[in-house]
Formats: structure tokens, sequence, C-alpha cells
């Protein structure tokens, strides 16, 4: 892979990406009719919405791999994907309050698509403490795993309950029936800002797993200094 | 004239990605170095 699609120009990629992405958004897409400005911020929140989502599906994927043939590789996916997921998901947590502010006139309210994505959040939390006080790094992996897979329960539900129940928060703008879409531009500008969203959690995901792999290599090391000095 | 709920929204956005990738090339910098010195001392006779 690094010899195919080097991180450099992985990098200068995401970053041009990034900087076509913005173009469509603050150029390209129209202006909302009733929300003014401020709808701009449904280009950076709902790609970010979606690739959360898309990043605790890797984490079960991750965990149920761990779970079935303890492969080191299995567990370091699973927790890059948390780490960068969790940055995401951060994203949604704080852009959101920002449009309902000047939308609804009201920073939060408990209605299930917020409950749900703020519990998301919440499972984001509770893998990357789990990773950070369990000391064993078996027990660790193992614990974390389990809530890989059981959290995991949570991110259909959040996708569909704007479908489920009726919420404050908009009905969706995929296949939500009669009412919902969006203006052609503003199609591109949310696609091609998701594709630039996947392309850098791509970007940290690697950067992860190369960190994860320096610090396996640092373990190994020091245990063969430490058996060398016993020796 | 820029919206300031908009401007603080992708603030923040460019902002915790640009912060988390530093704090992850700091921590690889790091490793790369202890990694180093690890392979100087067991390479020593």
């Amino acid at each position: 892979m690094n010899k195919v699609f080097p991180p450099t120009l992985h990098l200068i990629v995401t970053l041009v990406w990034l900087i076509a992405a913005s173009y469509l958004i603050f150029l390209y897409a129209p202006q909302e009719a009733t929300m003014g400005e401020v709808q701009r911020i449904f280009y950076i929140h709902v790609p970010s919405a979606w690739t959360a989502m898309i990043a605790y599906f890797l984490i079960f994927l991750g965990s149920v791999g761990y779970l079935w043939k303890r492969r080191d590789a299995a567990d370091d996916f699973a927790h890059g994907a948390a780490e960068v997921g969790f940055i995401f998901c951060t994203c949604v947590i704080v852009t959101g309050p920002l449009w309902a502010k000047p939308a609804w006139g009201i920073w939060w309210t408990w209605d299930a698509r917020l409950t749900l994505t703020f519990v998301l959040w919440l499972l984001f939390v509770a893998y990357l403490m789990l990773r950070s006080y369990v000391i064993n790094p078996g027990r660790s992996a193992v614990l974390a795993a389990v809530v890989g897979i059981f959290g995991f329960v949570d991110v259909p539900i959040d996708y569909m309950a704007i479908r489920w129940w009726r919420t404050q928060h908009p009905q969706p703008v995929i296949a939500g029936g009669e009412g919902s879409g969006l203006d052609p531009r503003m199609w591109v500008a949310l696609l091609v800002t998701w594709g630039a969203f996947l392309c850098l959690f791509a970007y940290l995901m690697r950067q992860y797993l190369r960190l994860a792999a320096l610090e396996r290599e640092v373990t190994r090391l020091r245990r063969l200094r430490s058996s060398s000095q016993e020796a | 004239m820029v919206n300031g709920y908009l401007a603080v929204a992708y603030g923040f956005v460019w902002g915790i990605f640009m912060l988390y990738a530093w704090m992850i090339h700091r921590r690889q910098q790091r490793l790369e170095k202890e990694v180093a010195e690890l392979k100087r001392t067991l390479a020593q006779p």
C-alpha cells in the first residue's frame, strides 16, 4: 500500500479534495432559503456523522476479528477506528448545537436522534477510556472489543431514529420519502465533502496504524534489551 | 458578512483535525526516536 499510494501523496490528495469541497460549499452550493448562510454547517455536520457511523462499524469488524483470531492487527484496526472516529463524532456533537441554536432557537433537546448520537459519542469515550485505564494489554483489548461489539447496536438505531420517530431533528435527505431531498448542487457539495472526509479518515487511520506498529516495535525492543541485560 | 455560528463550526472542525494530525505526528516522532535509541543500545557489544 505504501509503495502504490505513499502517505505523503495521500495527504496531498486529501488536502486538495478538502479545498475543492470548501469551494463547493461556499461558492457553488446555493444559499438555503429559510436558514441562510448558517445552513452551510450541514456540509460538515452530515458527512462527519456518516463517517463516525462508518468508524464504529469498523470498530465492530475489528473487534469481532480480534475476538475470533486474536490477531494484534485486528485490535490495532479497531483502536485506530475508535480514535479517529471519536474526532469525527466530536465534530457532530459540536456542530449540531451550533446549527440548532440559530435554526431552532435552542442548543440541544433530548430527542431520539440527538440522544442516540450522544450515546454513540459516549461509546467512543468508553472504548478509549478502557484502552487507557486497563493496564494489561490483552485484557484491555478483550474488554474494548466487547464494548465495540455491543456498542454497535446503537449505530443502526441512531441511523433509523429520524425514520422511526417524529423528532426535532430534520427528516433524512436520503430515502426520506416525499418532500425530502436537496437541490442537485447541494448534493454535489455534500457528496464531495463526504468523499474528502472519508479520504481524511483513511489518512488518519494509516497514521494511527503506523503509530501502533512503532509502539509494538518499542515493546519488542525493550523486552529484547531486558533479556540481554539478564543474560 | 460571515455568520458567527458558521465560522465557529468550521473553525472547530478544521482546528480539531489539525490538532489531532499534529499530535499523532509528535507521538510518531517520539517513538521513532525511542526505536533508534533501543536499536543503538542493543547493537553495542
